[in-house]
């Protein structure tokens, strides 16, 4: 929670100048509660929440030549109500991600689009075997899932258990949370590198 | 609607709005274009594609793609202006959002001013933070800005002998936070000055200069604290 990063050393880690910055902060790509101000030696200076202020600044270094700043914006709207009865088209999701899932082609609603994205990005993550994203995969299409769900593999001792969980999760010392996805982030995901052009 | 003499118009929508003397509208106001030539004051908020003002203009908020004022111009809400041109005092209670600002004369915002350019020639005064890609200021008199944020900044004091200037003191910049990617300062006062390419000129007393690329300092400048964080 308290992981905070100066805005000297962001622009160092993304590679980014304050030019760059102080255009995004104009733009609205980097929303006004993510400043910080904290009093240092020299006054105030502006921190902000490493996780988040990383991963935005890295999707908008990614997605920036493709598109407006303005068309980013919304892609990063969070808030802005994604309809759950959208009927999505399945040919944005690749073939592999079927073999996973029984789903009617016919009907992508939200909740299953989600399911997809997860699919993707636990396979491609690296740190899961084929048989937790089965397992996962197998919770998730007989759940009512929920716009402030987490998503998680946590692991002990070598074996993978899956959680789907709204609020906070503590695991014991021996676990580790090895992939983790909030539902909003896939709902993200699934407008930047599905739904985009 | 075109206006002789001194009338008030209620709220509304109009076509275009052209004002010789003096009009008051009491309340919201939309409209194509509005020239007024004399002094207009709109109770709430005016929304115009051209706004076009010779004297004074008083409003709560102006929504517009072009605001040029000659005079006096008071806004108590917010300016969001694609090209703002304003030749006179110009004050803004709340904040100022748009492309392209450029003001000469005495200018005050009390919010924050987020803009893509920013020109200025004469006095300034912003509470918040100028956050633009360009920001060019010649200074007249003292100015303050509490937080000067961008790509290209340039501060430097008005070339004496200029009509404007006549009989006005020393230009001078207070301000407590400048970041930038070229910075090139004069007779500036600041806490804190961040920035790749660094020039510190003539007439600047800065306690802390951090630079990750190159920096100059003017012999005639104090500067307390230095650190290339470049590597």
């Amino acid at each position: 929670m308290d992981d905070l990063i100066s805005k000297k050393e962001l622009l160092k880690v993304c590679d980014i100048s304050y030019g760059q910055l102080y255009r995004w902060k104009r733009k609205k790509l980097i929303p006004e509660e993510w400043f910080i101000r904290k009093s240092t030696y020299t006054g105030q200076e502006a921190f902000f929440p490493r996780a988040l202020i990383v991963k935005r600044i890295e999707q908008i270094k990614a997605l920036k030549d493709e598109h407006s700043l303005d068309d980013l914006v919304t892609l990063f709207n969070e808030g802005e109500p994604v309809e759950t009865t959208d009927n999505f088209d399945a040919a944005v999701f690749p073939d592999y991600l079927w073999e996973y899932v029984s789903f009617d082609r016919n009907s992508v609603t939200l909740d299953k689009s989600v399911i997809l994205v997860f699919i993707d990005e636990a396979l491609s993550s690296g740190q899961l075997t084929e048989q937790e994203v089965t397992d996962a995969v197998a919770v998730l299409t007989t759940i009512d899932l929920k716009q402030d769900m987490s998503l998680m593999v946590v692991r002990k001792r070598g074996i993978g258990l899956f959680i789907a969980a709204e609020g906070n999760v503590c695991v014991d010392q021996q676990s580790t949370i090895v992939f983790e996805r909030r539902y909003q982030e896939l709902v993200t995901q699934l407008k930047i590198n599905y739904l985009r052009g | 609607m075109k206006i002789s003499g001194s009338s008030v118009l209620t709220a509304g929508t109009y076509d275009d709005i052209n004002v010789s003397g003096k009009a008051v509208i009491e309340g919201d106001a939309a409209a194509a274009n509005v020239a007024v030539s004399g002094s207009m004051v709109v109770k709430g908020a005016l929304r115009a594609d051209t706004v076009s003002v010779q004297g004074k203009m008083v409003a709560g908020d102006i929504v517009a793609d072009e605001l040029k004022t000659n005079g006096k111009t008071s806004v108590t809400g917010d300016v969001t202006v694609k090209n703002h041109h304003n030749n006179g005092k110009l004050t803004i209670d709340g904040n100022c959002y748009g492309d392209v600002f450029g003001v000469s004369g005495k200018t005050s915002i009390s919010g924050n001013c987020e803009v893509e350019q920013f020109t200025s020639n004469g006095q300034v005064h912003i509470d918040g933070l100028l956050n633009a890609d360009e920001i060019t200021l010649q200074l007249i008199n003292e100015s303050f800005i509490r937080e000067l944020g961008g790509n290209h900044i340039i501060v430097k004091k008005k070339a004496s002998g200029g009509l404007f200037n006549f009989g006005s003191q020393e230009g001078m910049l207070t301000s407590e936070l400048i970041e930038g990617d070229d910075i090139t300062l004069e007779h500036v006062t600041a806490n804190v000055v961040r920035g790749r390419h660094v020039t510190i000129g003539t007439g600047c007393h800065i306690d802390l200069v951090e630079y990750s690329g190159s920096i100059d300092i003017d012999g005639r400048s104090t500067v307390k604290e230095q650190l290339n964080t470049g590597m």
